[in-house]
């Protein structure tokens, strides 16, 4: 399923829980949808990158078994940004849900 | 764990025309995330040969990663270099269409923004190349200058050093010197094509700093109208339909040009600075 437009929403959500890397992510959004929302992991980077940017992320770097590793944590700024995308995501499912049961 | 050969091709084909600063921080990222795809990959019971493999193709197209990435870190720098372009451009095109340039302190100004324009578009072709393969973003700010300066001297002299005596004609076949042999002919005409690609660019450089979440101080919707006139003004009279005017620079000695490219750098400099500072970030304007 094409994530565009709704993978920064998953990846602020995925970090409200606490900080994570690039790998940890991708993984969870895979095994948490049971592969549904399927992606190429590269593609995530300038996403965070970009979410960086904007000040919805923060980074750090940390040095585990030899690899350095770049940690990704959700900002003040990415926790309103996430409200607010809820909010609308849920506003958007709800919209769907009554054309659809009513094409039923 | 050794990363594989079709890995390193991939890292370098993502990674490619960053600058070296986050190149060296993204492919520290992207290898952390390499290694660990494989080491699960092999958990999972895959012979070496198929870890990697897999891990190389869960990562996806490294071209259309560059892509995103760049977009994200260089935009910033592509964005600085409309800026500049759109508040450089309707200056420097003042004095342009009058056919006596002055020699009052405000022509001599202006002039000096007009040696600015080739300029910003030689930063945005060389720039890059300079962030990308000398490190350019860690020289310190006297060099930079002197850098972005003899950008601007050479941008402007390049199709003029031979031939001209530092004249410079910056358009219109009304003012093609007589006598010229076919060297300076074809110096003359690769110029004016030039000058038509920097009309073109104008225009749509225009659109691209138009688009931006950018307040540029107010003065965007001016801007706008005033670059994209100036833009195709540019265009017409270098195809030669329009004005006959042209304006002559004179490099007396080294000094004086060392200050000239010196100038002409810190201008540069100033503008991109002051005209970005505040500005919204471009990656905002998903």
């Amino acid at each position: 399923m094409n994530l565009k437009g709704s993978l920064s929403m998953l990846i602020l959500q995925l970090l409200s829980h606490g900080s994570s890397h690039g790998y940890q992510i991708a993984k969870q959004i895979k095994q948490q949808s049971e592969g549904v929302l399927d992606f190429k992991e590269g593609t995530l980077y300038p996403t965070l990158h970009n979410m960086e940017k904007q000040g919805l992320l923060e980074a750090y770097t940390q040095k585990e078994n030899g690899r350095t590793r770049r940690y990704y944590q959700i900002t003040e700024a990415g926790q309103d940004a996430l409200i607010h995308e809820r909010e609308t995501w849920e506003r958007y499912t709800q919209a769907v849900n009554v054309i659809m049961k009513g094409a039923t | 764990m050794p990363v594989n050969q079709g890995f390193e091709q991939w890292l370098e084909n993502a990674t490619k025309g960053l600058p070296q600063r986050i190149e060296t921080s993204v492919r520290a990222e992207f290898e952390a995330h390499y290694v660990d795809a494989v080491e699960d990959y092999l958990a999972e019971g895959n012979n070496p040969d198929q870890a990697h493999d897999k891990a190389l193709t869960a990562l996806g197209n490294a071209a259309e990663i560059r892509v995103g990435l760049c977009n994200t870190h260089l935009a910033e720098r592509r964005y600085l270099t409309a800026a500049a372009i759109g508040i450089l451009l309707p200056l420097g095109l003042v004095p342009l269409y009058n056919d006596v340039l002055g020699h009052t302190v405000f022509n001599k100004i202006l002039l000096l923004l007009i040696v600015l324009l080739p300029a910003v578009y030689i930063f945005k072709t060389f720039n890059r190349m300079l962030v990308a393969r000398f490190n350019f973003e860690q020289l310190n700010l006297l060099t930079k200058t002197f850098v972005y300066g003899l950008m601007a001297y050479i941008g402007l002299n390049i199709f003029t050093l031979l031939g001209y005596q530092h004249q410079v004609l910056w358009s219109s076949q009304a003012n093609y010197p007589a006598g010229a042999s076919l060297f300076e002919q074809v110096l003359y005409y690769a110029g004016l094509v030039v000058l038509l690609l920097l009309g073109i660019s104008v225009i749509l450089w225009g659109q691209r700093l138009v688009n931006l979440n950018n307040t540029l101080y107010g003065l965007r919707s001016l801007l706008r109208y005033t670059m994209l006139a100036c833009g195709f003004l540019t265009t017409i009279d270098t195809l030669g339909f329009a004005n006959q005017s042209f304006i002559v620079v004179k490099i007396v000695d080294p000094l004086v040009m060392l200050s000239y490219i010196m100038s002409s750098g810190l201008i540069s400099l100033i503008f991109v600075r002051v005209v970005y500072r505040g500005s919204s970030h471009p990656a905002q304007l998903a």
